[in-house]
């Protein structure tokens, strides 16, 4: 592994999160890198400091628990009390009454809500009933009035304060939020230099925005529209669904809208009503480029590019401002294999990534094994589909990649297919869901490589009934289903 | 062996209110991170995380699994505290419109005097956490508040284990950037 791939381990390391597979190759590499060793002892000093800085916020923690729980059993059998007060003088005035009524529950506190409310509408009150409210109630009652006499004067005072107010600015919504990044992201405006954008952060009309060095990003739009920005690329928000790609690569998912999406270069204009497009762009002074490049891809939909629609599955590169033919394009998956890294980092387990491996699978030739771990455990229930199918056994290499990158990915809810793997014909698929197994669940049963490699193991069921066994007994851990992890 | 979440629910449901108050006790630390991140260090964590189990308790008969109760929580903290949010943006108004006399208890409140350079160092920390981005201070507060594992943040936040490594991986990284240029 080099540097960078063991970064991405460094910390699950020190949490002691590493898979029992990957332990070997990382501690091989900090046996001779000096770097990683630095950055590794760093994580581990940060994590006491952080650890520390933390004491007081969990030990205060530790006690909420027992003042909610002191709360609740207040709580949980009284009825619901309102959070926030209420500033109408009418109902103040009545719950003012309401709450000192109703502890002690009388029929007569009916009567004297009515003649609240008559003080309160300025109709004189009701002949009182015969035999009238006792002295003790009447000073309630006096008591209950003063109060609201209060309560109606601070009323006033308060609307007559707000009423003196300036009207608010209603607060404005941005056009734009950054999703997720990868590295810095940049923004400028008009009046604005660039300057970093935190994940959260708000983009308006006429705002510039540009990944540096190794960044990419991702924003979503008010209107359910997504553009993911890759390395290296700055564009700018021209409207509410105009974007112009000043330099680099763009992914966009065009949320449907009676305004057409437009994405605009300095040659080239592309726009469409909803879809998924690819465009990238590059400018003449750039060595590699002789020519001005812009490249329309689109995935799904259709869009028209200097007035030539092109359809879904289809790129359109412009040459120097001339729109040349459209073109089959390479599977989404391999085009932009670099939104991976936008999509695990989001976290959701979607369609879409696994729609991506199944692009993977099924590009002839050897397996991208470096393209499909970049997706980590969301490749898992492709791969697992791919090795389990009767197609897949007739390309045997193909097929062992597929199970070796499945025994290095997958998560917990794969244990149950590795483990009916464990019955597979051939040897080496056998081992490598033995492999996955021992990383999740850091066990072998007593059986090792040589086991999964022999002919009798298969025949006499042996591991595997030993590991259906041991399912049965751990179902509660390990049989969560997939798609409940969600 | 502990009883599981699933069973605590079912005894809940029961009528059982000590199931309930074994689950806040499981629980509480956990929301209290959660809505810490949400709502920053001046926010009414406490209240919202008693908010957050009194609506799970009423809503205690829509779950429909019960095994999902800690991410189900979860949801229900995040919407609370959104509420909160809300509401208290509704509600602001300047401070200099209000009048003489009338600056609002609490905001401008300091934080506690640290004691010793140590609690100075401690205090930065925790300001550079509560000004990363959120996901990133959801991921360091879940984890350093209650300790968790991986498997724990990735049930309660329905993310993948990858992504809870690569969440936690970014955050410490540019907490080390940022403590590093503040010194």
């Amino acid at each position: 592994m080099n540097c960078a791939e063991i970064e991405e381990r460094l910390n699950a390391y020190a949490d002691g999160e590493l898979s029992p597979a990957d332990r070997p190759g990382v501690d091989a590499h900090l046996g001779s890198c000096e770097e990683c060793r630095r950055t590794l002892d760093a994580i581990r000093a940060q994590d006491l400091e952080l650890g520390a800085a933390f004491a007081g916020p969990r030990l205060g923690s530790e006690a909420l628990a027992g003042r909610v729980v002191e709360a609740f059993r207040g709580q949980a059998a009284r009825p619901r009390a309102r959070a926030w007060p209420v500033l109408a003088a009418a109902a103040a005035g009545f719950l003012v009454a309401f709450f000192l009524f109703r502890r002690a529950p009388d029929p007569r506190a009916d009567d004297l809500a009515r003649e609240l409310a008559a003080l309160r509408a300025g109709t004189p009150p009701d002949p009182p009933v015969k035999g009238g409210p006792p002295d003790s109630l009447s000073k309630e009652f006096l008591e209950v009035c003063s109060r609201l006499e209060r309560s109606e004067k601070q009323r006033q005072e308060l609307e007559a304060r707000l009423a003196s107010l300036p009207p608010l600015e209603p607060v404005k919504k941005p056009m734009a939020r950054l999703a997720v990044a990868t590295g810095p992201v940049e923004v400028r405006s008009a009046s604005m230099a660039w300057g970093p954008i935190e994940v959260g952060g708000g983009l308006e009309v006429g705002m510039w925005v540009r990944t540096p060095g190794k960044s990419k990003c991702s924003f979503d739009y008010n209107d359910g529209t997504e553009i993911r920005v890759n390395e290296n690329t700055e564009i700018r928000l021209e409207r509410p669904r105009a974007v112009e790609l000043v330099r680099g690569e763009i992914f966009t998912r065009v949320a449907p809208n009676p305004v057409r999406f437009e994405v605009r270069t300095e040659q080239a204009k592309v726009d469409a009503p909803a879809g998924t497009l690819n465009v990238s762009h590059s400018a003449r002074d750039v060595k590699e480029a002789p020519a001005r490049l812009t490249t329309v891809t689109v995935l799904e939909g259709s869009a028209v590019v200097g007035g030539r629609t092109v359809p879904p599955g289809f790129s359109c590169p412009v040459v120097d401002g001339e729109v040349q033919a459209p073109a089959p394009a390479q599977p989404p998956a391999v085009l932009s294999k670099w939104v991976h890294e936008i999509l695990v980092l989001r976290g959701a387990d979607t369609t879409e990534l696994r729609q991506r491996v199944e692009d993977l699978l099924t590009k002839p030739g050897p397996l991208p094994e470096g393209e499909v771990r970049s997706l980590g455990d969301h490749a898992a229930v492709p791969l697992t589909r791919y090795v389990t199918s009767p197609a897949s056994k007739k390309e045997r290499e193909r097929r062992r990649a597929a199970a070796r990158i499945l025994a290095d990915v997958a998560s917990s809810p794969s244990v149950p297919d590795f483990i009916a793997l464990l019955r597979d014909d051939d040897p080496q698929v056998r081992v490598q869901a033995a492999r996955g197994l021992q990383r999740l669940t850091g066990q072998t049963l007593g059986y090792d490589e040589k086991h999964w490699t022999g002919y009798g193991c298969v025949e006499h069921g042996g591991g595997a009934d030993a590991w259906g066994a041991w399912l049965k007994k751990n179902e509660d851990t390990w049989t969560l289903p997939r798609e409940k992890m969600k | 062996m502990d009883a599981s979440d699933a069973a605590l629910v079912g005894a809940a449901r029961g009528g059982r209110r000590e199931a309930y108050e074994e689950l806040i006790r499981r629980y509480a630390a956990k929301l209290a991170a959660v809505c810490g991140a949400k709502l920053g260090r001046r926010g009414p964590v406490d209240d919202m995380v008693q908010e957050a189990f009194l609506r799970g308790y009423r809503a205690l008969g829509t779950l429909t699994e019960p095994e999902k109760f800690g991410s189900w929580l979860y949801g229900i903290a995040v919407r609370a505290c959104l509420d909160w949010l809300k509401a208290k943006e509704r509600s602001q108004v300047s401070f200099d419109a209000l009048g003489a006399g009338t600056a609002p208890e609490g905001l401008l409140a300091s934080q506690p005097r640290p004691d010793s350079p140590e609690d100075d160092r401690h205090e930065r920390i925790l300001g550079e956490v509560h000004s990363l981005p959120e996901i990133y201070r959801e991921a360091v507060m879940l984890f350093y508040y209650k300790k968790q594992s991986y498997q724990e943040m990735s049930a309660i936040l329905g993310i993948t284990h990858a992504a809870v490594n690569a969440r936690l991986t970014k955050a410490r990284a540019m907490l080390r950037e940022r403590l590093a240029r503040v010194g």
